[in-house]
């Protein structure tokens, strides 16, 4: 009992990193219909420039958090306005491979840069809470939860309730009857990347401090949130949350009871079954699947 | 009467016209068979003389062709999407490693490519029924999870260090010099462009054309399209496994670790640069993505002195970003890929235009 409730809080901790990676990735898809290979070392680059910040210049956790995430979604504008505007509407799969070539050489880079080694982020959340059942949490890991939570209620209601999230729908909706509109879905969508692009680092950050950055990390955590995202349908942001909270617990179960290398196995056997039952996921629209 | 006369005799005027040009498709005939035979002729000579470590990494690239061509047909052809090469190559290159040496030699190639078409059929029937991007998640599933089985397969084989694949034996020639197999493999990527090319002119090939342009129309049209792009992807998958079959008796050594995401990529990037939808392009495209590492490696040697000393620790990772530029360039400058260049008249794939003109 105690274990099952322990793995499940752990659990959530993951939920929330695949949450901070899959809404990126869902609002970059809905908006400019580019599926973003690049989002995990948009992550992963967002971990680099926290620990440039924290470690190399000895800021406070306070400022180089604000100002590595906000630099990750400059940083993912710009990718988008450079790189990607001007294709827009090609066959999806150069798009696919302009982000796939993007992260090799973006990833190239980071490895000059920083090294090959694991750097690990210092975090000021180093306790552990007693909670009843004699469970533990690390106190990172509440941390974490906390901030998926409010930072994606928060994204929820700026979507609905504001002017700017209002446009973001509209322009994703049909970008043509946006700009009737008086939309500027140029701006909009650049604002969508730097939103997803500031996501992805706060789940670098995360996961640099839970179990450090290398290069690989950008590939866990690009591809991780994958299964989450088609369980919870691709155009669907509500989706991408329950996604990444099924997926997470589903593997954390697996793993705690078969054992750890099914992890990611038992994700992707997920992905297929629900391609199999429900293509367009849990909320995802069904336009996307005629025919 | 008399105004119906004029365009008849103007259109007697052009065929008389055309007529006295007739010379001219067969002098074009005698062109491209010289271009060919002069072709044939390099290419022979190259495996004969050329140093040997040029001739392995042709050998390579003809390899890589095979899955090129194969991957082209489903993408380049049929527009389906996927990232799942890796995960065939590794089926084709298990298959032979299970089959071992208790099965004469080509038939642990039919394995491999029946056991591909048998996987393909099984991850594409769910997501070829779906318009859009479905399979591009569905092979991704694919390439993890036989990721994880051969994986398992290794450590529970003990064989951490890879597999070792004896060379094989055809009419009597055993199969191990690099310029023997340099022949073999032309002769096969020659027979494998004729199928493919076959199958792209003949009715499968007109049916993935009018779905890569508009399934919905091409349902219309009457073709049944789950099941056209069903058999693109079990015929991509089995050329995809042949060619993973083969590259194991050509490397010898098959461990899990190499049919990685990054490798299904490479072949991604071959038919982009080649040219999506061309059989040339597909060999065009091995070759140069084959090559750039070899001669990255290749230049950086001849660098030499204190820079390469200096640089000599981040060698990797500037390769590394050379080859992203080197695909981001071609992507941009050359949009439809080096066959482009030789066949300037190819239809382009009509995309939706609503996008771009918005922004």
């Amino acid at each position: 009992m105690s274990l099952a409730l322990g793995i499940f809080l752990a659990q959530l901790a993951i939920a929330s990193l695949y949450a901070l990676t899959g809404v990126g990735f869902v609002i970059i898809y809905r908006g400019t219909k580019v599926l973003n290979f690049a989002q995990g070392i948009l992550a992963l680059l967002g971990g680099y420039f926290f620990f440039s910040l924290s470690e190399s210049l000895g800021w406070s956790f306070w400022i180089s958090l604000p100002l590595a995430v906000v630099a990750s979604g400059i940083f993912s504008a710009l990718l988008y306005l450079l790189f990607l505007r001007s294709l827009l509407g090609v066959e999806p799969l150069r798009l696919v491979m302009v982000t796939i070539a993007l992260s090799i050489v973006l990833t190239g880079g980071a490895q000059i840069v920083y090294g090959t080694a694991t750097k690990y982020i210092n975090v000021p959340f180093n306790g552990e809470f007693h909670l009843p059942f004699q469970v533990v949490l690390p106190t990172l890991d509440v941390a974490i939860m906390v901030t998926g939570v409010v930072l994606l209620g928060a994204f929820a209601l700026f979507l609905t309730r504001s002017r700017l999230g209002l446009s973001m729908r509209a322009a994703a909706a049909d970008a043509r009857l946006a700009t009737y509109r008086r939309v500027s879905v140029n701006s909009v969508s650049a604002f969508t990347w730097a939103v997803a692009g500031a996501g992805a680092a706060l789940a670098g950050i995360a996961y640099g401090a839970q179990a450090g950055l290398s290069s690989s990390a950008g590939d866990v955590l690009g591809f991780a949130a994958f299964p989450a995202i088609i369980l919870g349908g691709i155009d669907s942001v509500p989706g991408a949350l329950v996604g990444a909270f099924v997926l997470a617990e589903v593997q954390g179960f697996t793993s705690a009871y078969w054992g750890g290398q099914y992890s990611s196995v038992v994700g992707y056997i997920l992905l297929l079954l629900i391609l199999v039952i429900r293509p367009s996921g849990l909320f995802g629209s069904r336009e996307v699947v005629r025919l | 009467m008399t105004q119906l006369r004029r365009p008849l005799h103007a259109a007697a005027g052009t065929a008389t016209a055309s007529l006295a040009q007739l010379p001219a498709p067969s002098r074009r005939l005698t062109a491209r068979v010289g271009l060919v035979a002069v072709l044939v002729a390099v290419v022979i000579w190259f495996g004969l003389g050329a140093s040997i470590s040029w001739v392995y990494e042709a050998d390579a690239a003809l390899l890589a062709a095979i899955g090129a061509l194969g991957l082209n047909l489903l993408t380049g052809n049929a527009g389906q999407i996927s990232i799942g090469n890796a995960a065939f190559l590794a089926i084709g290159a298990y298959s032979v490693v299970i089959c071992g040496s208790h099965v004469p030699f080509p038939v642990p190639l039919a394995v491999g490519t029946v056991a591909c078409g048998i996987v393909g059929l099984l991850i594409g029937l769910p997501s070829l029924r779906l318009r859009g991007l479905y399979l591009v998640f569905s092979t991704l599933a694919l390439q993890y999870i036989v990721n994880f089985v051969f994986d398992q397969y290794d450590s529970s084989h003990g064989a951490g260090a890879g597999h070792y694949i004896p060379s094989p034996t055809i009419f009597g020639l055993q199969l191990s010099n690099t310029r023997t197999w340099y022949m073999t493999l032309l002769v096969i990527v020659a027979v494998v462009m004729i199928l493919v090319s076959n199958l792209v002119r003949g009715r499968p090939g007109r049916a993935w054309s009018a779905i890569r342009t508009n399934e919905l129309a091409a349902a219309v049209m009457g073709i049944n399209v789950t099941r056209a792009k069903l058999a693109g992807f079990i015929a991509s998958s089995m050329i995809v496994g042949f060619a993973g079959a083969l590259s194991a008796y050509f490397v010898q050594s098959v461990s899990a670790d190499y049919y990685s995401l990054d490798l299904a990529v490479t072949y991604i990037a071959m038919i982009l640069i080649g040219g999506l939808g061309s059989v040339w392009g597909s060999v065009v495209g091995a070759f140069i993505v084959t090559l750039i590492p070899y001669g990255l490696s290749n230049l950086s040697t001849q660098i030499g002195g204190g820079l390469a000393q200096k640089f000599q620790a981040d060698l990797p990772f500037i390769q590394q970003i050379v080859y992203g530029l080197a695909v981001l360039l071609f992507l941009y400058l050359r949009p439809a890929g080096v066959a482009s260049l030789i066949r300037s008249h190819r239809l382009s794939p009509a995309g939706p235009e609503t996008l771009k003109e918005v922004r």
